[in-house]
């Protein structure tokens, strides 16, 4: 039992006994909680500071060994970029080197981008990523919309045109030619690569790895199939009818006989280096009435407008011929 | 100032007052501190229950932008690792064909890919995935680089071969291109001097007459120069290399002298009827490995006497190829 407590009051002098309300007592157990309140929090902040929690130290760890592995990571890559461009640039003097004309990006995917970094501009700015990933998905799309905005365009032309027609005039490139990358020197002044002098260049190269399959770009008939060790080396000549011939030069085999019927897309023979030739290569000629015409102006089948713009690009670059 | 208490002592029947002993003051205070540092515990549970502790927060946050980073770095990489397909593309499509060398096996493009799970050091992170990921991709680029760099000096090594060999062979017109050819290559039935019947012509016969400039037709290095007593008269003898030999006979001078080195172009002599001769011309001839070729085979006739003169004036200003 509690001991009752008193107060001395001077006025009656008189010892008077506290009492304990409700209200007081309410009072109190405030008190007490707006105290320990008010100590937890500076326990929590002294805690926080000297004390982590299991979570807390994983993430502490795990920030660590992030912090390191990027650090480490960037170092290298570093590294990596400038062994990159070393490497671009040696594609690029090589590219000089062999075919002597300013390099050209490989493939569309790089067309009218090029360089290391080229979102460079980008980065530096947290939550970039963002930026980066949604500028790299809409060039993606960007280009594929151009891909695929072509083909109705051409269904409609196909349809207006003569079937047996279409089927005969050369339409494709004879060598498969992904990305491409096969164009060395297209029709018009190129220097020679051993005279040195410009010459004329009636036809369009691709160069090729000896035996690369020769595709027929039309439907002809076999005009001539001959062995050479000059000039056009081994050849054949197809005659497409409707004024057209094309001629396919340096084969190393045939693959046809003189008046064969051959349809377009038929392996009429492979690519060689027989003749006046430098390396392996396919010299691809048109003619229209007897006449040359650029045959970079009858590759449309197999190509859309973006990379037909390229390659007509290609073509006309003074690249070193190699016949 | 505190109210004092008094409280009544039954005893000696008088208000006492009130004092607290320093022992029983201490353990209350130390009582009160344990009960708060208790209850701070857990009102700081219960909030970090409820809301995450704020220093945890704030370490979450931070490893979401390092895995942000990370992200950004694999663009980065992603982008650096199509750059290096390209230039493969480039290496195998554009210049390995024209070099006619093999392409580069695939399973030394990839290089043993991934030596499984040597990343322990990196496991059991929440964020084990991002690093992993980057460290793989990253050791992936290096080691497709490494590869390529190897592929280019090979690459390199056989341009500069490709180039110096079409420096060397003796691939033009000896002399000017208005210059008529004689007798061809091969069996004749009549030798102009001897009168024999049945004896094969070594080489191709140029009508030039006396003094017409004659020019090394490849770069070489001359091994013979002077009198021959078998009936060349005067002649000039240059090794290209390749397996490649020039002659020149029957000349009224000689430009050159043994040892020299000289460049397709280079002025070698003067034409004449020196030797077993009926009157000027000279007598060129192309020999591979020892055998006698037709010299016709090694060049074309489509060069005007102009474009032959700027042809031979030009030389030096590509004696960068034929070092």
């Amino acid at each position: 039992m509690r001991k009752g407590k008193y107060i001395f009051n001077p006025e009656t002098l008189n010892y008077d006994k506290v009492e304990n309300s409700a209200g007081r007592l309410l009072m109190r157990v405030l008190a007490y909680f707006t105290g320990s309140v008010v100590l937890a929090l500076m326990y929590g902040f002294i805690f926080m500071k000297l004390v982590d929690t299991p979570e807390e130290i994983a993430l502490r760890n795990e920030l660590a060994q992030m912090e390191l592995q990027y650090t480490l990571l960037n170092r290298d890559l570093k590294l990596v970029e400038r062994v990159l461009d070393d490497l671009q640039q040696t594609d690029d003097n090589l590219y000089r080197t062999i075919f002597e004309a300013e390099p050209v990006p490989v493939s569309l995917r790089n067309s009218g981008t090029g360089g290391v970094s080229r979102y460079d501009d980008l980065r530096g700015y947290n939550y970039s990523h963002l930026v980066i990933d949604t500028k790299m998905r809409i060039d993606r799309i960007k280009r594929r919309v151009a891909v695929q905005s072509r083909s109705f365009e051409e269904l409609v032309n196909l349809a207006a045109e003569k079937e047996d027609m279409l089927r005969s005039v050369p339409a494709i490139q004879p060598i498969s030619n992904r990305d491409l990358t096969r164009i060395a020197s297209g029709r018009g002044m190129r220097i020679h690569p051993i005279y040195r002098v410009a010459r004329f260049h009636e036809g369009i190269d691709f160069t090729a790895p000896t035996g690369t399959e020769i595709y027929a770009t039309g439907d002809a008939v076999v005009k001539e199939v001959r062995r050479a060790r000059t000039g056009y080396g081994n050849h054949i000549i197809l005659d497409h009818g409707f004024g057209y011939e094309t001629l396919y030069a340096h084969l190393s085999e045939f693959n046809v006989r003189r008046g064969q019927r051959v349809t377009r897309g038929e392996v009429i023979g492979f690519v060689g280096s027989t003749g006046t030739s430098t390396a392996p290569h396919l010299h691809y000629e048109v003619k229209l009435n007897g006449r040359n015409v650029d045959p970079a102006h009858y590759f449309f089948n197999d190509l859309t407008p973006d990379e037909y713009q390229r390659l007509i690009e290609l073509a006309a670059r003074s690249g070193r011929t190699f016949d | 100032m505190p109210v004092k208490k008094y409280i009544h002592d039954s005893e000696k029947i008088e208000f006492r007052e009130h004092r607290v002993p320093g022992k029983v003051l201490a353990i209350r205070i130390f009582a009160g501190f344990i009960v708060s540092l208790g209850l701070s515990l857990i009102y700081f549970l219960l909030i970090s229950k409820m809301f995450g502790s704020p220093k945890q927060t704030l370490l979450e946050k931070e490893v979401e932008i390092r895995r942000h980073e990370f992200a950004m770095m694999m663009a980065e990489m992603e982008h650096y690792s199509e750059l290096l397909e390209d230039i493969r593309i480039s290496d195998e499509v554009r210049f390995r064909p024209v070099l006619e060398l093999d392409p580069v096996d695939d399973e030394v493009r990839s290089g043993g890919m991934g030596g499984l799970r040597r990343h322990t050091h990196l496991e059991g992170y929440a964020s084990s995935d991002v690093m992993i990921a980057a460290t793989e991709k990253l050791s992936n680029i290096r080691r497709r680089a490494a590869v390529q760099s190897r592929s280019f000096g090979e690459v390199r090594d056989a341009s500069d071969e490709w180039n110096r060999r079409l420096e060397h062979l003796p691939l033009i017109r000896p002399v000017r291109s208005s210059v008529r050819m004689g007798d061809v290559f091969g069996i004749r039935s009549r030798h102009p001097v001897t009168g024999r019947i049945g004896v094969p012509h070594r080489g191709q016969d140029f009508r030039a007459p006396l003094g017409t400039n004659i020019y090394a037709t490849g770069a070489g290095t001359v091994t013979e120069a002077g009198w021959s007593i078998g009936g060349y008269g005067y002649y000039v003898k240059i090794d290209h290399g390749f397996g490649y030999e020039s002659l020149y006979a029957h000349l009224s001078k000689i430009e050159v002298s043994e040892g020299d080195m000289v460049v397709r172009g280079d002025l070698v002599g003067l034409s004449g009827s020196t030797g077993v001769s009926t009157g000027p011309h000279l007598h060129y001839e192309v020999i591979y490995r020892g055998v006698h070729r037709d010299p016709r085979n090694y060049f074309h006739e489509i060069l005007t006497d102009a474009e032959y003169k700027d042809m031979i004036s030009a030389r030096n200003t590509n004696l960068f190829l034929a070092r």
